[in-house]
């Protein structure tokens, strides 16, 4: 009652177009207010989800020998005695998840708005890559490491080449599946394929491409670390086969744990681009 | 009212002088705009060929508002869509001002949808220019337009906001300013209110035939509602189903302006009831006079 008083008095001597300013201006900072709470729920919820993990984690550990199951404590002091080693193998596995990332997203978008575009590269292209995306590439990794050596490009080359298939797929779905009224708008404009590809379908697909990105950014994380295991001698996939090898339980938990936050952190990032991006645009993720 | 910017305008002497008032009369007898001779559509819908348009002949006059009834599947929208260049036909010929349709892209055609095709990444006003920037037309020779057409569809003021801040009224609206702003002779409009709540769809139906008034077009309206057509257009068109054929086509013995009041009027009431009876005949997949005993 008192709301729409007030809504009332701030009524007065305003134009319709100010009004509803107003209105939605109010709707945003009430939006604002629930997602701060949400926020603060959301925070107090994952603290406690941690806790109970290290806790039962720390529990289980409490009956088998470290070399088994380190508890949190051993890992932390395996992470601290070896931080040097586990920051001299981070930057490899850094740059294999990013320059493979780039690179299969910028593929796998290339070569899916080609096959979106044009019906000839369909036909003759797009049965060769879903076979090539049927080929197991994570047992493909030796076969490319004896072919390449074993320094970062095959690692670089088995992300990407895993990153590639979500942006391939949700390129070609996302720009074919565009609002049938708005392309018979194009079309009666006069707008040739072109013109409809940036003006239109390159939008609407900005949704499905991102939503691919996130799980080619977690892909890529995959593929690096995998064909780290394979052959390497360095990055923190390397350093988990080294630990095996000298059975430091512990430090193969440290570097377990340093992986984890790498890929979340790569999620996160992209996450964090496809809200910017999409804010940018008026877009809203798919399904939303 | 509105000045023509963009692309030739035919007779724009003569339906200057034409009061907006003045129902088109067979006397007067206005240029043809829109003409369909003959147009057969087929399709191929899975396994199934299906006869959309059989031998539709129409013709619309120079600022006559024409609306096409029938029930759904009647072809209403196909015809439209033809008449668009958005499909081709089979057989026969569709011409707008004398000339042949052959592909869309026209610059004389002005559309609008049920959905109001608004690009969520625009602004209104964006999207409004949408058609000027396609026709490669200067946006800052066309400005002082804009704004009359935002005045005219009330949507001043709203330039700056997202479609999905508008109401679905506004949303219309919006689509007929984009489909007015390079200022075509023909306004096609496929069920543009269908989707709107039954009050707002009759303000946009005042709406409507305020800018039909204010400004000289030349208007053909599927709709599948009976009131609306009535209301709205010169002359009503009824359509069959499968093969969508046109039955019967009703003057609107109504003047201008259409006000309100109008919906209480005999003329109106009878012209409806005339319509119903009209698309009650053909209820059994299209045969007509079902046999009763």
């Amino acid at each position: 009652m008192g709301d729409v008083l007030a809504l009332r008095q701030l009524s007065v001597g305003k134009t319709d177009a100010e009004l509803f300013q107003d209105f939605y201006e109010r709707e945003r900072t009430m939006d604002v207010v629930r997602k701060r709470r949400i926020a603060a729920i959301n925070l107090v919820g994952r603290i406690l989800i941690v806790g109970a993990f290290v806790g039962a984690w720390w529990l289980v550990s409490t009956f088998y020998p470290p070399v088994l199951v380190p508890s949190p404590s051993d890992t932390w002091r395996a992470f601290l005695d070896s931080r040097g080693t586990i920051w001299d193998h981070t930057p490899a596995t850094i740059i294999e998840i990013v320059v493979g990332f780039l690179a299969g997203s910028v593929l796998g978008i290339g070569l899916g708005a080609l096959i979106a575009q044009s019906r000839w590269a369909e036909v003759t292209l797009r049965p060769y890559v879903v076979i090539s995306q049927a080929v197991p590439k994570i047992a493909l990794a030796p076969i490319l490491l004896i072919f390449f050596g074993f320094g970062i490009g095959p690692k670089v080359l088995i992300s990407a080449l895993i990153a590639f298939f979500p942006l391939f797929e949700n390129t070609i779905t996302g720009l074919r599946r565009v609002d049938p009224d708005s392309l018979r708008l194009f079309q009666s404009l006069g707008a040739s394929k072109w013109q409809i590809f940036v003006k239109l379908r390159v939008f609407s697909a900005l949704p499905m491409v991102f939503a691919g990105l996130r799980i080619a950014a977690i892909l890529a994380t995959l593929g690096a670390i995998v064909a780290e295991f394979v052959a390497g001698n360095k990055g923190l996939g390397a350093l988990l086969v080294i630990s095996l090898g000298t059975f430091s339980t512990p430090l193969m938990y440290a570097t377990m744990t340093v992986l984890t936050i790498l890929a979340f952190g790569v999620y996160v990032a992209s996450q964090w681009l496809e809200r910017k991006a999409l804010k940018h645009y008026n877009l809203t993720p798919p399904g939303e | 009212m509105i000045q023509g910017i963009a692309g030739p305008r035919l007779d724009a002497v003569q339906t200057g002088d034409l009061p907006a008032s003045a129902p088109v009369t067979k006397a007067d007898q206005p240029r043809v705009v829109i003409s369909c001779n003959d147009v057969h559509k087929f399709y191929l819908a899975g396994q199934r060929s299906v006869y959309a348009l059989k031998g539709i002949n129409l013709e619309v006059r120079e600022r006559e508002f024409v609306s096409v009834v029938g029930k759904s599947g009647c072809g209403k929208s196909t015809l439209l869509h033809c008449i668009a260049g958005l499909l081709p036909t089979s057989h026969g010929e569709i011409s707008i001002n004398g000339e042949r349709v052959e592909r869309a892209g026209r610059r004389d055609i002005g559309l609008v949808f049920q959905t109001s095709a608004l690009l969520r990444w625009r602004t209104t006003l964006d999207n409004v220019l949408l058609p000027v920037e396609m026709y490669g037309l200067s946006r800052k020779e066309l400005e002082p337009r804009v704004r009359e057409l935002l005045r005219l569809v009330e949507l001043e003021g709203f330039e700056n906001q997202y479609p999905n801040q508008l109401s679905g009224g506004m949303q219309q609206r919006a689509a007929i300013a984009r489909a007015l702003v390079h200022d075509p002779s023909v306004l096609l409009m496929d069920e543009p209110f269908g989707a709107l709540d039954a009050q707002t769809r009759e303000t946009m139906n005042l709406e409507l035939i305020r800018i039909w008034e204010a400004t000289p077009k030349t208007v053909l309206f599927v709709t599948h509602d009976l009131q609306e057509a009535a209301f709205l257009s010169n002359r009503v068109v009824v359509m069959s189903a499968r093969p969508g054929t046109i039955l019967e086509i009703l003057e609107v013995p109504i003047p201008h302006p259409r006000t309100p009041e109008i919906l209480h009027s005999g003329a109106f009431v009878e012209t409806v009831r005339r319509l119903r009876e009209l698309l009650m005949t053909q209820r059994d997949g299209g045969r007509v006079g079902a046999p009763t005993t």
